[in-house]
């Protein structure tokens, strides 16, 4: 099934190395070219999701200055569902290409001035 | 509230208030931090846009089923169960709050002889608001009902009748349901119902039964699903067999409801709302289905059973191969 680009973002966000829950807002921010910012429901609920589903797992947790912060890790499972999902969205990639391809040559042997 | 909280965090765990309790329990420290985490340093307040988008989260949040098919399903039966049932309870709050009086039996006379000249053959009164026709074992709203001998005066003339109340500052409608001949008349909380040989003084329709109706329909829908996704999130932590026991429970106690949702949406909304299809005048009776001994009997056997699995699902030991929740705010 094809993954929703939150939970495709943090995924990816998470396979550099552990995170906490605005170092996920921040990094998924970087990864969608400052396009997407998660708000606070978006992420934990994609973060239960992938918790319950055994993508990813709590790391660590640290309380600085009275504040808890859990890290979250992806684990083997995780990243081979990351890995699946670059395929599909790699081979959709070429398809399209290969599409755009034959539709430039087709129109240069119709136009061939 | 934890000595020391700067005003933004205690401002933050108030909307956090918005997430439901478990989820506050094992997230909501979390959440608090990363909240804070993306504040301003010297930030007292969350702005607005944070602060809708807290709440909006935690509304979602109390709405979110489990994940599976199943899950969907349920919640949306449910939701339209309760959509039914809450519709009709808006009626029978509405009915039973703000109908007026029936009028007096002197009115009542006054009324009926100004429609047709001649004595009726009976006159029976029922100040019930809804109840039992005792002749026909129909259900009916209550009012004074005159019967008119038709073999010795003929049948009454219901264009004068309805002209004689119009006259009088009625508003008059033809009769439309189906087996329906006259008219019907309405001034003020009173509603006056000819036909060629009888004429019924009822109860206007109150103008807050439509209201109630819509508000008991919407929490119904919205208690209907808020239900699944509690029993959902209960069962997530409690045992396979505990998950099935609970689940068949609950759609046999569902199932047994059918009937009833089946001639509820039929004979108590549809036709209420929509008179003109109706078979007769009785639809006027808008909860009349629980007053029918075997079908009330079965939604009541089939409620029962949806209760039971509930205070199952929240009574049974957890399981303890699931993690319990990790660390979260204080209560």
């Amino acid at each position: 099934m094809m993954m929703r680009e939150p939970t495709f973002l943090i995924l990816s966000a998470l396979a550099g190395k552990p995170l906490h829950g605005y170092g996920l807002i921040e990094e998924v921010h970087v990864l969608s070219s400052g396009r997407l910012k998660l708000s606070l429901g978006t992420l934990y609920g994609s973060l239960d999701r992938l918790v319950e589903e055994g993508l990813v797992r709590v790391n660590r947790e640290e309380v600085v200055s009275g504040r808890l912060r859990r890290y979250y890790e992806i684990n083997d499972q995780g990243a081979a569902a990351l890995a699946a999902e670059l395929s599909r969205m790699r081979h959709a990639a070429d398809l399209a290409e290969s599409r755009l391809r034959a539709r430039k040559a087709g129109e240069a042997a119709w136009n061939p001035a | 509230m934890e000595p020391g909280m700067t005003p933004l965090a205690k401002r933050f765990r108030l909307l956090l208030l918005a997430f439901p309790r478990h989820y506050r329990r094992s997230r909501g420290a979390e959440m608090l931090t990363t909240l804070l985490d993306g504040s301003l340093p010297g930030q007292r307040r969350p702005t607005m846009r944070s602060a809708l988008s807290v709440v909006w989260s935690g509304i979602r949040c109390r709405f979110r089923l489990r994940p599976g098919k199943f899950s969907r399903i349920a919640a949306a039966a449910t939701a339209l169960a309760g959509a039914v049932f809450g519709a009709v309870l808006g009626t029978w709050v509405a009915w039973n709050w703000t109908a007026g009086p029936l009028p007096s039996d002197a009115q009542a006379d006054a009324i009926a002889r100004s429609m047709v000249r001649y004595e009726p053959y009976s006159r029976e009164r029922y100040d019930f608001r809804f109840g039992t026709d005792p002749r026909l074992g129909q259900e009916m709203p209550g009012g004074v009902w005159y019967t008119y001998d038709e073999d010795e005066h003929g049948p009454i003339q219901t264009e004068q009748a309805l002209q004689a109340l119009r006259a009088n500052g009625w508003a008059v409608s033809p009769a439309n349901c189906r087996n329906c001949v006259g008219g019907i008349a309405v001034k003020g909380d009173v509603r006056v119902t000819l036909t060629r040989w009888s004429l019924v003084i009822s109860r206007e329709t109150p103008a807050a039964v439509p209201w109630l109706m819509a508000i008991g329909a919407l929490l119904g829908t919205f208690g209907g699903w808020l239900l699944i996704a509690r029993i959902g999130r209960l069962l997530a932590r409690r045992t396979p067999w505990q998950k099935t026991a609970v689940s068949a429970g609950a759609a046999a106690g569902f199932l047994a409801l059918l009937p009833c949702l089946y001639y509820t949406v039929g004979w108590n909304i549809l036709y209420y709302i929509a008179w003109d299809f109706s078979p007769d005048g009785f639809s006027r009776a808008p909860f009349w289905i629980l007053s029918w001994e075997p079908l009330r009997n079965v939604t009541f056997a089939g409620l029962a059973a949806i209760l039971l699995a509930v205070a199952a699902a929240e009574l049974a030991p957890l399981d303890r191969q699931v993690a319990p929740p990790v660390r979260g705010l204080p209560e």
